[in-house]
């Protein structure tokens, strides 16, 4: 899956989640692919959750500082998972279950 | 200016999620009774009413004046979760100080039933479902959890430090009549309970209940008829989205609060004799403890090692119980630690009363979306003769 970002083409302002409007200039944006890449801010480790989730748990919810320099909410998937720390590289995994972008660890915190 | 005076305060009878609980206007109407009857007044004293409730819904505030027949010169229905009781609390002062209201109830609670809880996070605010939602992230408790994930990267923080927080108020719970847990509770309990969205495990997460929280807010000629103990509000202050879109910060604004708060009321933290602290967590607790100046910043850990913030102690700390013992009835669990100041300040907390408690400190926290608490409000309250 990419993981898509809005962008304003007026003033260049990059956006966490999507937004209606750019919140600097209220201009229109445009969604534009992400590099999928960044690092792991911060993390928890989901034990307990609704039913559709219990095949995925234990859920690795991660705030992830893209390359493009905002934060964003995922999870991340692969065996490794919970290895996680924080510093750790990670990239938009080709193979995840949710309906939006996951991310898999591809080095750790330096 | 007629100054604000908090005369009252009353709670619903809580109880455990369950199919057969009270319905949510059972339990708001419970906690204006048990509210207005401590000041011997009745529905038709009331001129203001503000409300925060999650579960009330289609009802609103103007729906509870109806089922009260209040008639009313001010009302106001807060969205700011848990910050909603401490900052409906400083506009109702606002309202007396502006003269247009003269007594002024705020009411804040929920009751669920089995299920209700998840499914309400589930389609809390817009952008927290919509783009958290689909990844499984446990709620409030795997949002939160990434507070204390990273204060103790930075800092080192440890779980035994936050968990003797757990265990102090849970004693102040076994001194609570209403409080839903009445065992007491150890710190190895607190590190063995089975994780729920690590670092966090059971005993670090607010139970959620039904109840309801009531603080009556009137003028000084109403204050002096009632024969109440007087309670100021000295000031509120309230910060909402302090850092926009930045998720790892960990001040959501309390800093800044904190500061104005001081100022303007010339106490600093070392005059506090109770604080009222926001605890769905105890990393929240920490966090605010750092905020609002009474430990350096990243210092939380150490300092709940090494203080008493028992009702004994040098810096008594949710008194009640908390949410964390008492547990958290929704839009209430922002009002208790208001109710159980002004029960402090008037000198009615029996068993577990702070003796010559002058100046206390309530602090709410709340409303997460895309990753963070975005809403913080706090006030500093005095007895009247101090």
């Amino acid at each position: 899956m990419r993981l898509q970002l809005d962008r304003c083409p007026a003033c260049g302002h990059v956006c966490n989640f999507p937004r209606v409007a750019c919140p600097v200039c209220l201009g229109e944006l445009d969604r534009v692919d992400a590099a999928g890449r960044g690092r792991v801010a911060t993390f928890s480790v989901v034990h307990r959750w609704t039913e559709r989730f219990q095949p995925h748990l234990p859920i690795v919810l991660a705030v992830i500082e893209l390359e493009e320099g905002v934060e964003i909410v995922s999870s991340l998937v692969g065996d490794d998972r919970l290895d996680v720390a924080i510093g750790d590289e990670v990239e938009v995994a080709p193979d995840g279950w949710a309906e939006l972008p996951q991310f898999r660890r591809v080095a750790a915190a330096a | 200016m007629p100054e604000p005076y908090l005369a009252s305060y009353g709670s619903s009878p809580y109880e455990k999620i369950s199919p057969d609980c009270h319905e949510t206007v059972w339990h708001l109407v419970a906690a204006v009774r048990d509210c207005l009857a401590r000041a011997g007044l009745t529905p038709s004293d009331v001129d203001g009413l503000a409300l925060a409730s999650f579960s009330y819904p289609p009802g609103n505030v103007i729906t509870l004046a109806e089922m009260l027949s209040l008639r009313l010169r001010w009302c106001e229905e807060g969205q700011t979760g848990g910050a909603a009781g401490v900052q409906l609390v400083g506009h109702a002062a606002d309202q007396v100080r502006l003269g247009r209201a003269r007594c002024a109830l705020v009411v804040c609670g929920d009751a669920f039933r089995p299920g209700d809880h998840a499914r309400l996070l589930e389609n809390f605010a817009p952008a927290m479902r919509d783009h958290i939602g689909p990844h499984g992230f446990g709620g409030a408790n795997g949002l939160l959890a990434m507070l204390q994930t990273r204060h103790a990267h930075l800092h080192g923080t440890r779980r035994d430090q936050l968990a003797r927080l757990c265990v102090t108020q849970r004693e102040h719970a076994l001194l609570n009549p209403n409080a839903l847990f009445d065992r007491p509770l150890t710190v190895e309990q607190v590190l063995d309970a089975r994780p729920i969205a690590e670092p966090f495990h059971l005993f670090d997460c607010v139970m959620p209940c039904s109840g309801a929280e009531a603080v009556l807010v009137v003028s000084e000629d109403v204050s002096r008829a009632l024969a109440r103990p007087p309670v100021r509000l000295r000031a509120m202050r309230e910060i909402h989205n302090s850092a926009p879109d930045e998720l790892s910060s960990l001040d959501p604004g309390w800093r800044t609060v904190g500061d104005e708060l001081w100022a303007e009321t010339g106490y600093g933290p070392g005059d506090v004799d109770l604080a009222e602290l926001y605890d769905d967590y105890p990393i929240a607790v920490g966090l605010q403890l750092e905020g609002y100046g009474f430990c350096r910043e990243g210092g939380c850990g150490p300092f709940l090692e090494s203080t008493d913030v028992s009702i004994r102690g040098s810096l008594p700390i949710n008194t009640g119980g908390g949410q964390l013992s008492v547990g958290q009835s929704g839009a209430g669990g922002g009002l208790i630690h208001v109710t159980e100041a002004v029960q402090q300040l008037q000198g009615e907390a029996g068993a577990r009363q702070v003796a010559d408690a002058r100046v206390g400190l309530v602090s709410g926290y709340g409303y997460i979306s895309y990753g963070k608490g975005m809403c913080v409000a706090a006030a500093v309250l005095e007895r009247g003769d101090a």
